[in-house]
């Protein structure tokens, strides 16, 4: 890990995808820290005094290979007080501080493992687009092979589709399941600006780079179906559902209807034991997918690793 | 802070600054003889003043705001991603050395009774870690004029049991950096350039200190750049980065800054070792650590120098020229400072052997300068095999050490540091001529 920095930056555009998810692009005003796909960086609302105590900040995934030292892209979804806040109250022109990179969710090959299973539930899906955006700049996969699996709630909030698919043209070794629970979008995903802003994004010089639907505790994604399982009481347990239902590889859209769930996963993994396991979505899910990993798959802790914050 | 502070500031720095070089005004020319010809010096202006106040306005302490200032320009000079700035550059030896015995580097690890290649004629922190690893020291030659040993010589140390080699540019002059790189490649050694001696110096037009796995700098006064005490371990691999900080750091795994808590967004929610689950990640150890961290007012006092680092380079390589041109007449009887044709040294000093056939010998030489208030130094150690500490260590040794010796008996250097001044510089040559002639 590179050392940390802390550092001003001008946000230099913002999108929002959903009144509660925007991406934020930010220039910072001096070179940054080399970072890799898969940190993050610590962002705060108030001004940081140099000569002062950092102020309170929360920790956003870096979306992009930030290989020019300068632009970094991040997702901010409503989730609480602090969320809420830079939503509400952050512009285009204003100066942000952050501090990083942090973090060592990064993917790579061990001695003895050279498969990567990555698995991205609502918002996890950005530090595996970083790795992506990296690994289309450098014409290769860091690992022979990787399969990601891509979940969302419906197919128009697969937003990061098109860099996926681009990847997947590009990159020998890449392969991906998609995964969506409803098969439609509701009418105003389907007309919404979403769609539209996803279309032809190129990897670091698209603007659109950390777009993503999943505000994490709103209404749609992972996360609000796993809060629908807590409000009934079920078990909020995605390894236990089986085969998604109407399973349906071969669709002319590729798509897999149903939840991403751990037994649809194993299933498409050839040698799981042999692989790394790399999770990245709402806490829920990270927890229900490692233990069942390792309860299903005896898979081995140390090959399971989570993109996760308190 | 309010617009009111900020204004109290201003007004207490432009008074810093105008007290600095009120001071600085004082100073009488120089008079030959009568005043001091130093080595090796602090070299400063207003600038350090004003900064160090600034820090102690702040009153961090602690390393904050210019240490990650002078971490960053430092390692933007070097052009390599990471440096960390500890309390001395033989911590920094320290530190680094104990990076590569850290569990986390597996199989690449060095562990006791591993060898490391390094030489005896040097300073002694560059060898000590080796030793206090309980890693075996491999000792080779030194080149008389450059004092920095051929790869011929390193490489006919290279044993089933070596696993780094681990030596200074001594006295600023670059040993062979690209082909000893690349030797350590060949046989998966870690190359850790000591580069206290040499900030700013280049080899194949790289600079040193930006090429082995891990190099360290000093900031002494006599070194290139000073904050009192200082130094830093520099390094582009961002693993090692870590694990040195960590070492620097009481050996905690977490890596928050002074005062900074939950950097990494886990801070209650980890497992280690045979703790319990979730236990406080800010007093969790990875590494068998230390504190060797320094002052946010040491740090200040070093982004002013760091500023002033390249006219500093200059003016060494300056006073360097001046003195090989005026001893060049004295070759017979000296061992000019040379370093190979693919370096560009950013001198430390100006190193001479008295050869066996000179008119005088080095003590007869070195009290003449004395004696006329011109400050020398011993090549550091000289052999270091010869000193009582060592006599027991457990050691090899490749080759002979007769250069090393021949330094120990000798060998002495003066100085060409910034502070110097043309008739300075005139005054020793003009002592050396007489002493010799």
């Amino acid at each position: 890990m590179a050392q940390p920095q802390r550092f001003e930056a001008r946000v230099a555009q913002i999108a929002r995808h959903h009144p509660q998810l925007a991406s934020l692009r930010l220039e910072a005003l001096r070179p940054l820290p080399r970072m890799r796909p898969g940190q993050f960086v610590q962002l705060a609302l108030e001004p940081a005094d140099p000569s002062g105590f950092w102020p309170e900040s929360r920790a956003f995934s870096i979306a992009n290979a930030v290989s020019d030292r300068h632009t970094l892209w991040l997702t901010i979804g409503a989730q609480g007080r602090f969320t809420r806040r830079l939503l509400e109250q952050v512009s285009a022109g204003d100066h942000l501080w952050a501090k990083g990179p942090y973090g060592d969710f990064v993917i790579g090959p061990t001695a003895d493992c050279h498969t990567a299973v990555l698995v991205a539930g609502g918002t996890g899906i950005t530090p595996f687009c970083a790795f992506l955006d990296a690994a289309l700049q450098a014409g290769r996969l860091p690992l022979p092979a990787v399969h990601l699996h891509y979940g969302a709630r419906h197919p128009g909030l697969l937003v990061h589709r098109p860099l996926v698919e681009q990847a997947q043209a590009r990159l020998r070794g890449l392969r991906v399941t998609y995964y969506a629970e409803t098969l439609h979008d509701p009418p105003a995903q389907r007309s919404g600006h979403a769609a539209e802003r996803m279309t032809g994004r190129q990897p670091s010089a698209e603007p659109d780079r950390a777009a993503d639907p999943y505000p994490g505790a709103g209404d749609t994604g992972f996360a609000a179906s796993q809060a629908a399982h807590d409000a009934r009481d079920a078990p909020p347990d995605p390894v236990t559902v089986g085969p998604a239902d109407g399973l349906a590889v071969g669709r002319p859209d590729g798509l897999v209807h149903g939840r991403i769930n751990l037994a649809d996963i194993l299933t498409r993994t050839p040698d799981p034991r042999g692989s790394l396991f790399y999770l990245s979505g709402p806490g829920a899910m990270l927890s229900a997918f490692r233990s069942g990993l390792q309860r299903l798959g005896h898979i081995p802790a140390a090959r399971i690793r989570l993109d996760a914050w308190e | 802070m309010t617009t009111e502070l900020h204004q109290q500031r201003a007004t207490i720095l432009a008074l810093t600054r105008q007290f600095q070089q009120s001071e600085a005004a004082r100073v009488p020319p120089f008079r030959p003889g009568q005043d001091p010809v130093r080595y090796a010096g602090r070299v400063h202006d207003a600038d350090e003043v004003a900064t160090l106040v600034d820090a102690s306005l702040d009153f961090w302490l602690t390393a904050g705001r210019f240490n990650e200032a002078f971490e960053s320009g430092l390692a933007d000079f070097l052009g390599v991603e990471n440096a960390l700035t500890v309390n001395s550059g033989s911590s920094a030896n320290l530190v680094a050395f104990a990076t590569l015995t850290s569990p986390k580097l597996g199989e690449r690890r060095i562990r006791p009774g591993d060898e490391v290649i390094t030489v005896a004629a040097g300073f002694p922190t560059t060898v000590n870690p080796i030793i206090q690893h309980g890693a075996i020291p491999v000792f080779v030659d030194v080149e008389l004029g450059s004092y920095t040993p051929d790869i011929e010589r390193i490489e006919a140390a290279i044993g089933p049991r070596t696993r780094a080699v681990m030596i200074a540019h001594t006295m600023g002059v670059p040993f062979a950096l690209t082909e000893l790189r690349a030797l350590c490649d060949r046989h998966g050694l870690w190359l850790v350039e000591d580069n206290c001696d040499a900030l700013g110096s280049r080899y194949d037009d790289r600079l040193t200190g930006s090429v082995g796995h891990l190099a360290t700098a000093s900031f002494y006064p006599a070194h290139h750049i000073t904050m009192g005490e200082g130094g830093a371990v520099m390094t582009d691999d961002d693993e090692l980065a870590r694990i040195a900080r960590s070492f620097r750091d009481w050996g905690r795994d977490c890596y928050c800054s002074g005062g900074e808590n939950n950097s990494c967004g886990k801070r209650f929610s980890q497992q280690f070792g045979d703790l319990p689950a979730g236990y406080d990640h800010k007093f969790v150890y990875s590494h068998i650590g230390y504190n060797l961290k320094i002052t946010d007012l040491q740090a200040a006092v070093g982004c002013a120098q760091l500023r002033k680092l390249p006219s500093f380079i200059a003016a060494r390589k300056r006073h360097h020229a001046r003195f090989s041109e005026g001893l060049a007449r004295h070759a017979d009887q000296l061992v000019l400072h040379s370093a190979p044709a693919n370096a560009d040294p950013s001198w430390f000093g100006y190193v001479i052997t008295v050869r066996p056939e000179a008119n005088v010998s080095r003590g007869e030489l070195v009290k003449a300068l004395e004696d006329a208030r011109i400050e020398t130094r011993n090549l550091f150690c000289g052999n270091l095999l010869r000193h009582p500490a060592y006599r027991d260590v457990p050691h090899r040794v490749v080759g002979d050490l007769t250069n090393s010796d021949t330094i120990t008996t000798q060998t002495f250097f003066i100085g060409v540091y910034p502070g110097l001044t043309e008739p300075m510089i005139d005054h020793v040559l003009a002592t050396v001529d007489q002493a010799l002639d």
